[in-house]
């Protein structure tokens, strides 16, 4: 009789919870309280990496900064192409009369845990709502896109992964503009593209952004390169599959896109900024 | 008293860095359910004095962990602490064997009600599964059982 109730009074629980936002509250409380957690499951790691950190030969050091300055001298000559690129394009863009494409800023973080779900993809990371991270926020690593914010607490949030089986994004390939969708399997190295008709344009190798389209990702972060292209007799759709760009099972730190302007310059390298 | 609690409370958090240790380095969230096995060792080992109230605790701890639905591992948990307060007697009086077979489908019913619940939140596919957390879970089983027994006596937790 007790254990029915009680069994009884979790499912309405747990219906409330995920059909209304009456036990949000509840619920970033109970995140912002086992936030710790998290942050003790990422000590071993860090120390183990202080340590590894510690014994590299001096010599290891110097060939490692020397490495960076050269990938730093790389990178640099790229940016300067990139401003002139950016101010030729967005002269031409006003030539066509379109409006000037959307910008954003970064925010550092660092991945301290993965979600011990055994049904979904999801990662914390180690900054939240004090640092103006919001539900639905994309955030990317240096090779593509991780996955977007799906619950913010003050100091943490939580990222599902684009390999999620529930999760969907709009792309469109880089070599011809076509649009589809990039639907996550479940498998950390596996998107299905979805909606390509048989006679579509794409090829194994194609590369696939971020088309922009739904509003909730910017536009022209690399997601994930095609990597098999089944096209069957008499099926409707091609049976597409890409594998993602972004280091989805080992990145250690990852970028929070905010919309240019939000953020102020000095938290841009991953400082703590101040309460709003 | 509140020292005991404080003792159990531990090595739920314990577990629950396990459980967020093992998603980290196998890429298989919940390879083994260590929040269950330690919540199960300590109904069966001390029936009277950890129930419910810590499955709920547990349980709503893990579903904001895991960003699911509150409710979702707090019923799953709340089964698992029922079933042992259901069959603490005999599950004491088995082999080793006969307790990892029983493990094995307790975890393995546990894990399909969680795949249940999972498939009316989102059209998931489930990254781990769920007979592979039973075996998995059941073969640890042992080893946990001998560690908490021990940690329990160093403590000096009995029943009553």
């Amino acid at each position: 009789m007790r254990a029915g109730l009680l069994a009884a009074f979790l499912i309405v629980i747990w219906v409330a919870d995920r059909q209304t936002e009456v036990l949000d509250p509840i619920r970033r409380a109970g995140l912002d309280a086992t936030d710790f957690i998290f942050d003790l499951a990422a000590v071993p790691g860090n120390v183990w990496q202080a340590l590894s950190e510690a014994s590299r030969s001096e010599d290891a050091i110097y060939n490692r900064v020397d490495q960076l300055e050269r990938e730093n001298l790389v990178l640099q000559a790229k940016l300067q192409q990139m401003v002139a690129l950016r101010a030729e394009n967005s002269r031409l863009r006003a030539l066509m009369n379109a409006g000037p494409r959307e910008r954003n800023d970064v925010l550092a973080t660092e991945v301290v845990g993965v979600s011990p779900n055994p049904n979904r993809q999801i990662i914390a990371i180690d900054h939240g709502s004090r640092d103006r991270v919001y539900v639905g926020q994309p955030l990317i690593d240096s090779d593509g896109l991780l996955g977007q914010v799906v619950e913010v607490s003050s100091d943490a949030a939580q990222v599902l992964l684009i390999s999620d089986a529930s999760h969907s994004i709009p792309v469109q390939i880089t070599r011809n503009s076509v649009r589809a969708i990039a639907e996550g399997t479940g498998d950390l190295s596996r998107l299905r593209i979805e909606y390509l008709s048989t006679t579509t344009d794409v090829e194994i190798g194609d590369q696939l952004v971020t088309s922009g389209l739904g509003g909730r990702f910017p536009m022209g972060y690399p997601v994930a390169k095609v990597v098999a292209v089944d096209r069957t007799d008499g099926a409707r759709f091609a049976t597409v599959w890409a594998e993602p760009l972004a280091q989805l099972s080992r990145t250690r730190h990852g970028l929070l896109l905010f919309p240019e302007g939000i953020l102020a310059p000095e938290v841009n390298l991953g400082a703590r900024a101040p309460a709003p | 008293m509140i020292r005991d609690a404080l003792v159990v409370l531990f090595t739920l958090l314990v577990a629950m860095l396990l459980s967020i240790w093992t998603a980290d380095v196998s890429g298989w969230p919940q390879l083994i359910d260590w929040v269950g096995l330690v919540l199960f060792y300590w109904v069966v080992a001390l029936p009277a004095r950890v129930g419910v109230t810590y499955a709920l605790l547990t349980g709503f701890v893990f579903d904001v962990l895991s960003a699911s639905p509150l409710g979702h591992y707090a019923l799953i948990m709340t089964l698992v602490c029922l079933f042992g307060q259901l069959i603490y007697m005999r599950f004491r009086k088995l082999d080793t064997l006969s307790q990892i077979a029983l493990i094995f489908m307790l975890t393995g019913v546990a894990r399909f009600v969680d795949v249940w619940l999972a498939s009316f939140e989102t059209q998931a596919v489930t990254v781990t599964p769920p007979l592979l957390t039973a075996l998995c879970s059941a073969l640890v089983w042992p080893l946990v059982m001998q560690i908490l027994r021990y940690f329990r006596r160093y403590h000096g937790l009995t029943e009553w």
